[in-house]
């Protein structure tokens, strides 16, 4: 048996198609794995019976976007009786059908914009509880809204036999790459605001203070100059970030630099997720858009072959 | 035209996370270094903010986000203390995801009462007041919940918000100080009837 699959069409020769694709991949699956996270708690975090009651956590919500209160207030007009776990159940449904779909770009438009709302709702309804990580998830799920996501190795293509006009990505890159550039900048900008972070107190009180969520404890490093150097490191990494990962010759070590520093909030923080998210943020952005013109004709070469994929995949 | 549409959107985008992240930085400033802030550029700042649509957009586009993590300074650890007769009740989490969003939400409540005794004004102190009164909210219900997952039955119940303040770089280099201290914020007594 031979699987006849159509290769992905890129618009432009080169890879410019493909970190549009890595992008709507990866956030859509880390946005459902982060969620999937929250699962085994979720009652204790979205219901009446949970840590906080809704109704408390909505009385100081900023009623902006809808929460979930909201929305089942709305319903009790037009379906009476409507019950608020049901409301709640439909939105942790959605969201979970949404990014899947968005992940093999099916219907992509409508489901990152499914995938953005709901996040938004889920995320507002427990503000108390969100962090970083949740910002992050909402700025490239808006990414995906109103980036051409769907236009590359997405189910959409397949299902409509489209054709993909030559589209030209460049735009939507800078895009991206200005927001990073900005995000470390600030980060690193605020950081030599504050004098602890210049005297490495402030490196000091973030893996000593936050080490009950972190894996490695290095207080034994505390009569050496490791953490006056590793604040000063931090800082030069973020407030330089937009320089030194615009110069092609620097753009891998800058790239290194700023996963090895996520690893480190990782293991030493412990915000899995926060990292996670900006790791994906930092690949699409300055990684995958330059591998290597070899790299992805080598690929293309494989994938173009309707025989060779039936054959790899063990027909 | 869709390209030059695109191009003007991702200005007024790009422009709106800086100005945004530009004003937090300033404010976070002038409240670390106790100077008080530019009326005339917060009134700019809270005008822009304030219309409902450019609010929403920054919503639902998560522009409204401020990027300064972990800075100027790193606050102090949150702990949520909850006893009923001298049983400490803790939270139990069946993830650590869990249990990284609770730490945030102790964060969040604390930085909601955090500096509030510094207010002078009536409007302020009302303000404060509310924030008060909120939180005793949040810590009478986490603590009902707690009580219910520690299946206890209890009349009584303390519960406290503190930041734990643990010995800083120089105090452990120095003083050989490595025990650490809690800093109480907010408490709350309350009976269950």
């Amino acid at each position: 048996m031979k699987i006849k699959l159509t290769a992905p069409n890129f618009a432009e020769k080169n890879n410019a198609g493909l970190w549009l694709c890595f992008f709507r991949i990866s956030v859509a699956l880390f946005a459902l794995l982060h969620f999937l996270s929250i699962q085994p708690d979720f009652n204790n975090l979205f219901l009446y019976s949970g840590y906080i009651q809704p109704d408390i956590m909505d009385a100081v919500h900023d009623g902006l976007s809808p929460t979930i209160v909201d929305i089942h207030k709305l319903l009790l007009h037009y379906i009476p009786g409507v019950a608020y776990d049901s409301v709640v159940f439909l939105f942790r449904l959605s969201y979970i059908i949404v990014l899947i779909t968005l992940a093999f770009g099916l219907f992509t438009r409508a489901s990152a914009i499914l995938a953005l709302l709901c996040q938004l709702v889920l995320m507002q309804s427990i503000h108390f509880f969100q962090y970083g990580a949740d910002c992050f998830t909402t700025i490239l799920l808006f990414y995906c809204v109103i980036f051409p996501a769907g236009r590359v190795c997405s189910a959409d293509n397949l299902i409509f036999k489209r054709t993909e006009k030559a589209l030209k990505y460049t735009s939507f890159l800078r895009l991206l790459q200005i927001h990073i550039c900005i995000v470390y900048f600030i980060g690193g900008f605020d950081k030599i605001l504050g004098a602890n972070w210049r005297n490495g107190e402030s490196f000091w009180k973030a893996v000593t203070n936050h080490n009950i969520l972190g894996i490695i404890d290095i207080s034994f490093l505390k009569n050496t100059a490791f953490f006056f150097v590793a604040g000063w490191i931090t800082i030069i990494i973020e407030m330089l970030y937009p320089v030194f990962i615009n110069i092609r010759k620097t753009r891998n070590m800058w790239l290194v630099l700023t996963v090895v520093m996520h690893i480190g909030i990782i293991l030493f923080l412990g915000l899995f997720f926060f990292s996670s998210i900006m790791i994906i943020f930092n690949l699409s952005a300055y990684y995958i858009p330059y591998l290597k013109q070899k790299k992805i004709k080598a690929t293309e070469n494989i994938s173009a072959d309707p025989l060779v994929i039936g054959n790899m995949l063990g027909a | 035209m869709k390209k030059k549409l695109f191009s003007l959107f991702a200005f007024f985008h790009i422009a709106f996370i800086v100005s945004t992240n530009l004003f937090n930085t300033y404010s976070i400033y002038c409240e670390d270094n106790q100077i008080s802030i530019n009326k005339t550029s917060k009134k700019i700042y809270s005008g822009i903010c304030s219309n409902p649509f450019v609010a929403s957009y920054a919503r639902f586009s998560g522009a409204e986000a401020g990027y300064g993590f972990f800075a100027p300074n790193v606050k102090s650890t949150s702990v949520f203390i909850s006893k009923s007769n001298d049983t400490e009740l803790y939270p139990q989490f069946n993830s650590y995801e869990t249990s990284v969003r609770y730490s945030g939400l102790i964060s969040t409540l604390i930085g909601y009462v955090d500096g509030l005794g510094k207010c002078t004004t009536p409007a302020e102190k009302k303000i404060a007041d509310m924030r008060m009164h909120f939180n005793e909210l949040v810590m009478k219900n986490l603590s009902v919940k707690l009580l219910n997952l520690h299946n206890l039955i209890a009349d009584s119940v303390y519960a406290s918000l503190n930041y734990v303040k643990f010995p800083s770089l120089s105090e452990s280099r120095h003083k050989h100080i490595t025990a650490q201290s809690f800093f109480k914020i907010q408490e709350v007594k309350f009976t269950i009837k």
